[in-house]
């Protein structure tokens, strides 16, 4: 399965791609939202967006991505340090399939990307 | 008094005044009195007593809704108002009295009604304190109210309607430094961002020392006898002032916390990531990606401890628990002894131009960490050039350090030495605690730290005491 991890700390994006190759993962990498919307059209299978990010944020990558039709199929797993209920409603109602916390434990975010990527019903 | 009575009321009294002044002469005691005097005094009683009576109407209706003690007072007026008038029209009705025999019961209700406008007018202050004790009550539950207040909003949530009891208002709202309403309760509401729509009567404002504002409304009526109440709420003001201090460090407080614990989830993700994914796969990974997850694990580790150690030296510091000691320092050894600790990374280089014999006052270990700091902020966010510099200035020793970077972005510079000041896209390693800790152990020292522009990178400058 291809992941697009987005982060814009280089530690995390390490992280989220040794821990998504270890389970046989092909990971594509983006630190800034504008270059995320640009890798999605890699045609990923699933993407990890974090939601601090140093140009436009992920909530607002969320809304671009849901307004394309060639990426609003993309299914997105939101993980960041924004716990707030409020962040995370806006997350979903924008079109993400799930919201983790970080820190996250390694076998969850695993698990999770499985389960998004799965056709849904 | 509405205007078509009061229309009618001035015509009846201009009419009474002229009449006086027309008359050819008053009857004296004992003398037949004309046939125009009886019309005339019967003018005389309907006018007073119709004046009277609208002024013991409005002395009545404008203490209603009023605090006990203004609203006691303002009925003791109506009650001699219309007793009064009474007293007038029996004294006109009655038979001819005997000035040898007067009536008892006349000069008895006299004295009364005398004593009902004085107590009216200047009530004794014992009876004052007696009819305060409903407002004070309710000046109590909202100073418990307070205790319990978490926000401004809260505050103005929790207090505004102990206010109208205590003044007896039409309604009352507490604004922010800002201008936004932070609360309101009452009749008439705010309009928008409009503080003060017009009104019969200027509303009362009361300043608060945190910039904001408490205004408090009372309708066209509002009546006599209002500076007590004014007085018990503008001591009350006071206690809002330091219930909105208390809310905003508290909510400070939070914030830190909350800041403290989203820099260290970096980190936490970081390592509890890489641990967990080499306790379970490390026979399963390459050599080299073992290694990536181990120097990541050290490196995320190395600013944990960092921010750790940063979070408890601003808690000792301002806890004034730290202690600073007073030497006389060779500025330049401190500046040689921080590169040791903070030497400068490949690629960039370090200019020192501090003068051996500069002395400045101050605690070493302290000094130096401020300028360990400093440079490793240069080290991260300034170019390849960076120097550090020193000259007295009159009682002080400046300290600068510059560099070549981008400097800072104009907007981050007002809260540049706040804790987590650093800019939401910024993604250094840094805890963004580094300033902060240097603005409060250089506010110890007695010396200042400021920012300025240069070029196209930064100077920071350390003010400290010169050493005699």
């Amino acid at each position: 399965m291809k992941v697009l991890v987005v982060d814009d700390e280089p530690d995390i994006l390490m992280t989220l791609r040794v821990v998504l190759q270890v389970a046989g993962h092909e990971v594509i990498e983006a630190e800034d939202g504008m270059t995320a919307l640009e890798r999605a059209r890699e045609h990923p299978d699933a993407m990890i967006l974090d939601i601090r990010l140093p140009d436009i944020d992920g909530l607002e990558v969320l809304r671009r991505m849901s307004a394309d039709d060639e990426l609003n199929k993309i299914p997105v797993l939101c993980l960041s340090a924004h716990s707030s209920p409020r962040t995370k409603d806006e997350a979903i109602s924008l079109g993400a399939r799930e919201y983790m916390n970080k820190p996250f434990v390694a076998a969850d975010l695993r698990a999770a990307i499985v389960r998004i990527a799965a056709p849904q019903d | 008094v509405y205007r078509p009575r009061r229309v009618v009321l001035n015509t009846m009294t201009i009419a009474v005044i002229a009449a006086g002044f027309a008359l050819p002469r008053f009857p004296g005691p004992g003398e037949p009195r004309p046939a125009w005097f009886l019309p005339y005094l019967l003018a005389i009683v309907v006018q007073w007593t119709t004046t009277s009576v609208i002024a013991a109407v409005w002395f009545w209706r404008a203490g209603s809704g009023r605090p006990t003690a203004q609203r006691n007072r303002m009925r003791l007026l109506a009650v001699g108002t219309a007793a009064l008038n009474l007293l007038i029209l029996v004294s006109a009705l009655r038979p001819e009295s005997d000035p040898e025999h007067k009536n008892v019961a006349l000069q008895l209700a006299n004295l009364l009604t005398a004593s009902v406008f004085f107590v009216g007018l200047a009530p004794p202050r014992q009876l004052i304190e007696r009819w305060r004790r409903p407002e004070m009550e309710a000046a109590r539950g909202a100073v418990a109210e307070l205790i319990t207040a978490v926000t401004p909003s809260d505050v103005a949530t929790k207090t505004l309607p102990h206010m109208l009891t205590i003044i007896g208002g039409q309604s009352a709202a507490l604004y922010a430094k800002d201008g936004t309403l932070l609360g309101f309760c009452g009749d008439v509401p705010p309009s928008g961002s409009d503080k003060d729509p017009p009104t019969a009567h200027d509303p009362l404002r009361f300043g608060l020392r945190s910039g904001g504002e408490l205004v408090v409304r009372s309708d066209s009526s509002s009546p006599l006898f209002a500076h007590d109440s004014v007085e018990v709420l503008a001591g009350y003001v006071n206690l809002i002032d330091l219930a909105i201090a208390r809310c905003e460090s508290a909510a400070k407080e939070r914030q830190f916390i909350s800041n403290a614990a989203h820099e260290l989830r970096t980190p936490l993700t970081t390592m509890t990531g890489l641990a967990e994914t080499l306790a379970e796969n490390r026979e399963h990974m390459a050599p080299d990606q073992v290694t990536e997850c181990l120097s990541g694990v050290v490196r995320q580790g190395r600013r944990a401890r960092d921010l750790v150690n940063n979070l408890l030296d601003m808690a000792y510091i301002e806890s004034g628990h730290l202690p600073f000691a007073d030497d006389v320092l060779v500025l330049s050894d401190v500046v040689y002894g921080s590169l040791d600790a903070a030497p400068a990374p490949d690629g960039c280089h370090v200019c020192v131009d501090v003068p051996p014999d500069v002395r400045v006052r101050g605690d070493a270990r302290r000094i130096q960490q401020v300028v360990v700091n400093l440079i490793t902020n240069a080290y991260r966010y300034g170019g390849e050039e960076i120097s550090i510099g020193a000259r007295p200035e009159a009682d002080d020793v400046v300290l600068t350090v510059t560099d070549d970077g981008a400097g800072v972005a104009p907007e981050l510079v007002p809260t540049l030495f706040d804790p987590f000041s650093r800019a939401a896209s910024a993604n250094g390693s840094g805890s963004g605690l580094g300033l902060a800790i240097c603005r409060r152990i250089v506010d110890e020292l007695g010396g200042s730290i400021t920012y300025e522009a240069s070029g196209t990178g930064s100077r920071f400058k350390v003010a400290l005491r010169k050493a005699a």
